[in-house]
């Protein structure tokens, strides 16, 4: 008998093409290691021994809570801590694009919710569902009688109304936190701050793209000495370029031999937005000349056997 | 011919072709019903095999159906829908003309688990290097929930430490990270990150690093309350809820809820007892304090008598 017929795991993928129209689907083995300060990974963890917790919070009339938003700022790893915690519960995540969800025409925007509410109660074994740039939908509401300004506020009633009688679990995540709808934010039962990584952190994600290059730790230290107030997106992008100047320098026949020019280039070609805060390396770049010199330069590339390092 | 019967012969016939003459007056009956039937919207193949099933006992219709679905599968009709419940049951079953069975899917023995099987195996998974979402039980099933505790608890962490091979080698001195020369805010605080941000404190878990370390430096040293093998530190801030040793008592939530309840204050009187026998006797109290051992052991660690 064929294979596919013995199989006894359910279909976790079974009726997520319904939501396809709105979302990208992440299945759970595809999800990454986060790399996060102790804040958001406590209250992730306390939340999953919540929702594992059921029977006993219910013999004292409580339900785990259902919701939760991510604020923060941008590139920080909140779709990544998302799907960490569904992988962690089996269940694929349900990645909401808002461009997708949102239409020129009149009502259709809340309509478009309802259809993915309604979807995403159909499937059968459960999913995590993400609404990614949330504030984009769950902006505040505005007291114009423009009829762009009654379709924006029918689509957050809407949503409101959806994500109160949600039963399955639902993550939201924002950058903009102060454009929410003040009703909006009520309804997460959890308000987590995801904020930029700590010296470790920092550390882990330099040293995680670096590879297949090797860094001593001490010019690792410096690197997130430097980068202190770099999200992570943006220490990944310098530690990519870093990788990307090194392979193509040959073909582009620019020396690489001086380090602090390399991070020259890097710097004035990576920039974070200028609203954020600035971290030193990009703020004083020639203060920090003396500390990329101690940085040894051309790295050297890891055995091969170290390749993807992580366990 | 002589001999036969003619006229029994004939009726005979005739009976036969009487009944061939009603058998097709009604098989024309049928087929005027089921043109009924069809010129009322309904479909005639559905209906016909709906007679043909009615026609079967329920015994009857569970193996067709069970065997229906098991070909389809094995033709690859099912089209992605999943199997029923009655075919994968017979499925369980020993069938004489199934090929040889193929090597039996990574979870099959899973089923046969229990849920503190599963919990050890979590553990194990640990230490041998799997990641944490590869946890092999299915989604709601209490096992993967036992899993993910085992794999946590052998760890030490909620799951989410940053992966060996990424992490300083040795700690960092805290010498903290760079200010900006204009006070900017594009530097952390010296101190940690806690000062920063609220969200931003320590995790209630050991390291397992750092937690190894001490451990060996703590062998024979008298700081560190090590509690004996297999069993956890009373006050340590990362305690398997589920750990043999806690004697979690099997029941409904509301008796577990009571139990720790009864646990909780009998640790609060005792903790009330110790406290009052201090206060009666703050000289004895003394005498056995915690660092009165100390002494003796570090001036034996000196080598001195």
């Amino acid at each position: 008998m064929s294979e596919p017929a013995r199989t006894r795991k359910p279909d976790i993928s079974a009726g997520l093409d319904q939501v396809e129209k709105f979302a990208t689907i992440l299945l759970p083995r595809d999800a990454e290691e986060p790399i996060l300060a102790p804040g958001p990974r406590y209250a992730i963890y306390e939340w999953l021994t919540e929702i594992r917790a059921r029977p006993d919070l219910e013999s004292v009339g409580l339900k785990p809570r259902s919701t939760a938003l991510l604020y923060g700022p941008p590139g920080t790893g909140k779709t990544t801590l998302a799907h960490h915690l569904a992988a962690r519960l089996g269940l694929p995540l349900v990645t909401v694009q808002a461009d997708r969800m949102t239409s020129k025409y009149m009502n259709e925007s809340a309509n478009n919710i309802g259809q993915l509410f309604d979807a995403i109660d159909k499937i059968k074994n459960g999913c995590v569902l993400f609404l990614d740039e949330f504030d984009s939908l769950g902006s505040k509401r505005s007291s114009s009688e423009h009829g762009t300004d009654k379709d924006r506020n029918l689509t957050l009633t809407t949503l409101l109304t959806r994500v109160e009688g949600f039963e399955g679990i639902l993550l939201a995540a924002t950058n903009r936190k102060e454009d929410l709808d003040t009703a909006m934010w009520r309804r997460f039962g959890m308000q987590i701050s995801v904020d930029l990584p700590g010296s470790e952190e920092r550390y882990a994600i330099l040293k995680r793209y670096s590879l297949p290059f090797e860094f001593p730790d001490d010019a690792l230290d410096t690197l997130a000495d430097l980068t202190a107030g770099a999200s992570p997106a943006l220490l990944r992008q310098m530690m990519e370029g870093l990788k990307r100047s090194i392979v193509l320098a040959p073909r582009l026949k620019k020396p690489i031999d001086d380090v602090v020019e390399v991070f020259r280039g890097l710097v004035a070609t990576t920039v974070p937005h200028p609203d954020v805060p600035q971290p030193h390396l990009w703020k004083k770049f020639d203060a920090c000349a003396a500390d990329l010199r101690t940085i040894p330069w051309p790295p050297e590339r890891a055995p091969a056997e170290k390749k993807g390092g992580a366990k | 011919m002589s001999v036969v019967n003619k006229a029994r012969l004939l009726s005979y016939i005739e009976r036969v072709e009487r009944l061939e003459e009603e058998k097709k007056a009604i098989a024309d009956d049928i087929k005027d019903v089921k043109a009924e039937a069809k010129s009322a919207g309904f479909d005639v193949k559905m209906i016909t095999k709906m007679i043909a099933l009615r026609r079967l006992t329920p015994a009857e219709r569970r193996l067709e159906k069970e065997l229906t679905e098991i070909y389809e599968a094995a033709c690859g009709l099912l089209d992605g829908t999943p199997l029923g419940d009655a075919a994968r049951e017979r499925l369980m079953k020993e069938e004489p003309n199934a090929e040889p069975a193929p090597e039996p899917p990574a979870h099959a023995e899973e089923v046969m688990r229990t849920v503190e099987e599963a919990r050890e195996e979590g553990g194990e998974a640990f230490r041998a290097g799997v990641r944490i979402i590869d946890n092999p039980y299915t989604a709601g099933d209490p096992r993967r929930a036992a899993w993910d505790e085992g794999f946590c608890a052998a760890s030490g962490s909620d799951g989410m430490d940053i992966p060996a091979a990424w992490r300083r080698k040795a700690k960092k001195p805290a010498k903290g990270d760079r200010r900006d020369d204009d006070g900017g805010v594009s530097a952390e605080a010296p101190a940690s990150a806690s000062d920063v941000d609220p969200d931003q404190e320590g995790l209630p878990f050991d390291d397992p690093q750092e937690r190894g370390a001490e451990d060996k430096s703590d062998e024979g040293g008298d700081d560190w309350p090590l509690p004996p093998p297999g069993e956890p530190a009373s006050d340590a801030p990362w305690k398997d809820p589920y750990a043999p040793s806690a004697a979690q008592p099997e029941g409904d939530a509301a008796e577990r809820l009571d139990d720790l309840v009864k646990r909780t204050r009998r640790k609060q009187a005792e903790t009330a007892a110790t406290k009052e026998a201090a206060k009666r006797g703050p000289k004895s109290a003394t005498k056995r304090g915690a660092k009165a051992p100390a002494k003796p052991r570090k001036s034996n660690a000196e080598g001195q008598p």
